[in-house]
């Protein structure tokens, strides 16, 4: 049985450019929506039918509004926004309507990303990195059982991206390539050692060798414009609560478990977490390579959490 | 990762991982430790490509207790990423005397890696905030500085003094 689902967008002072082109996204999705521009109106959209279910598109400003509005009622998610600086805000995933903190810097309103969201947040089929990159984008595949196969797909990443550079791009690729291995190297290690519960007591240094229906099943592609890694562990076992620990992780106070998802959500642009509980888990992370590394390292930051308990199917 | 010694020089290379054991490391940095005598062990890890979080466990369970008085050589631009983000890197008797830095050319679409001598090249002052790092000539391009000096250099905000009193 679908459900009508009714978008509203509260981004009061945001430059009408980006309002339009969400607008554009949401039509796209075939979603009704309505645009709030005060707080009043904003509660009298949402007072009405309750057939419908929400999406709140938000301004990380108005988290009052939204904590208001969650105890008035449950059948909504949220999508909060803030204008990358700081580059990324990830107190609002503690919301549970809350499900992405995507940083916009100026009038960048990634289109493509912004209809996977739309289309993911009521949906069951939330997994596969290849929503995020083009149709026909070839992908290569690592199953991960021991370290041998660990190293192979590192050092394959790592070739792919620096690969990439032509003459006078070498140094530029190199960092690129050292950023992709350092990311699928530490959430090769979250999945066997972290998420694995037959693994929790192992050291992280020390070999690991795990059956065929343990192993972790890295991807990555790179479309011309976008490059994508997923992980992904037949476990399931992340939560939205440990996804915010790891990402708040504070390296001033200790090192270990979470250090790894935080080093490569510091290494990417946008990091999505798929999660069927106790059946499996994947991390898509995705960065889009610029010609300054310094253009790169400013990039704000989008953290999404979808699990198949919080979502059902509607239209 | 591989590893040499000479004098009172470590060098390393390869990736830091968890392919490192912690008593191989004590042992490097006990064998430079003779050599030096009153000098300082000079670490480069320039050679490095990456390291993961168990290599950075393991080097920083031995460099932390402030056992070996360790000057870092050359560093690369991943490894100033991690002082920037982990305390403990300076904790115990560390300094840094140069450090890689991106630059880019915006006439060429290039990047290139130099080398700054911190104290030098890099002034050692509380912040970097409106700090304008000079633009590098070199065959005749001009590079910028591809990094937010007060990002990148935070390691010597944070540790002002330390770096005060050896600069």
């Amino acid at each position: 049985m679908t459900t009508l689902v009714k978008v509203v967008l509260f981004l009061p002072n945001w430059r009408p450019i980006i309002l339009k082109k969400i607008s554009v996204v949401v039509r796209a999705a075939g979603y009704e929506f309505a645009v709030a521009k005060s707080s009043e109106e904003f509660s009298s959209m949402l007072s009405g039918s309750t057939a419908a279910d929400y999406l709140i598109i938000i301004d990380s400003n108005h988290q009052e509004e939204l904590k208001k509005f969650e105890k008035l009622r449950s059948n909504f998610r949220s999508v909060v926004l803030h204008n990358g600086k700081p580059k990324y805000l990830i107190g609002f995933l503690e919301n549970k309507s809350t499900f992405a903190s995507i940083g916009l810097s100026e009038a960048k309103v990634d289109t493509r990303d912004f209809l996977i969201l739309l289309r993911k947040a009521f949906a069951k089929n939330i997994f596969g990195i290849e929503k995020y990159l083009a149709r026909d984008t070839r992908f290569t595949e690592f199953v991960v059982t021991d370290e041998k196969s660990r190293s192979l797909a590192t050092s394959s990443v790592f070739n792919s991206v620096e690969s990439l550079a032509g003459p006078a791009d070498c140094v530029k690729y190199r960092q690129y390539a050292n950023r992709a291995a350092e990311i699928v190297d530490e959430l090769i290690l979250n999945a066997v050692f972290e998420s694995n519960p037959n693994l929790a007591s192992k050291n992280t240094y020390e070999p690991f060798k795990i059956s065929n229906e343990q192993s972790i099943k890295v991807k990555c592609g790179y479309d011309g414009e976008t490059y994508g890694i997923s992980v992904t562990d037949p476990f399931g076992s992340l939560s939205r609560e440990k996804l915010i620990k790891c990402v708040n992780f504070d390296f001033h106070k200790e090192i270990g478990p979470g250090a790894g998802i935080k080093l490569a959500f510091d290494r990417i642009h946008r990091m999505i977490a798929n999660v069927e509980p106790g059946v499996r888990t994947e991390f898509v992370c995705l960065f889009q390579f610029k010609s300054r590394m310094r253009l790169f390292v400013e990039e704000p930051k989008a953290l999404q959490f979808y699990s198949t308990d919080e979502s059902k199917d509607a239209s | 990762m591989e590893v040499k010694v000479e004098g009172n020089e470590v060098r390393f290379s390869g990736v830091l991982d968890e392919g490192i054991a912690q008593d191989v490391i004590e042992s490097v940095l006990k064998e430079a430790q003779k050599n030096c005598k009153d000098q300082r062990i000079l670490v480069d890890y320039s050679e490095v490509k990456r390291a993961n979080s168990c290599g950075i466990l393991t080097w920083l369970q031995v460099t932390s207790m402030g056992s070996y008085p360790i000057t870092y050589v050359n560093v690369p631009v991943w490894l100033i990423a991690q002082f920037n983000m982990i305390e403990e890197f300076m904790m115990g008797d560390i300094t840094i005397s140069s450090i890689q830095a991106p630059f880019y050319c915006p006439d060429t679409d290039e990047t290139t890696i130099l080398t700054l001598k911190v104290g030098e090249d890099i002034p050692v002052q509380e912040q970097y905030d409106d700090f304008e790092f000079p633009v590098q000539t070199i065959d005749g391009k001009e590079y910028e500085p591809d990094f937010e000096p007060s990002d990148y250099f935070l390691f010597i905000t944070f540790n002002i003094e330390r770096f005060r009193r050896t600069a």
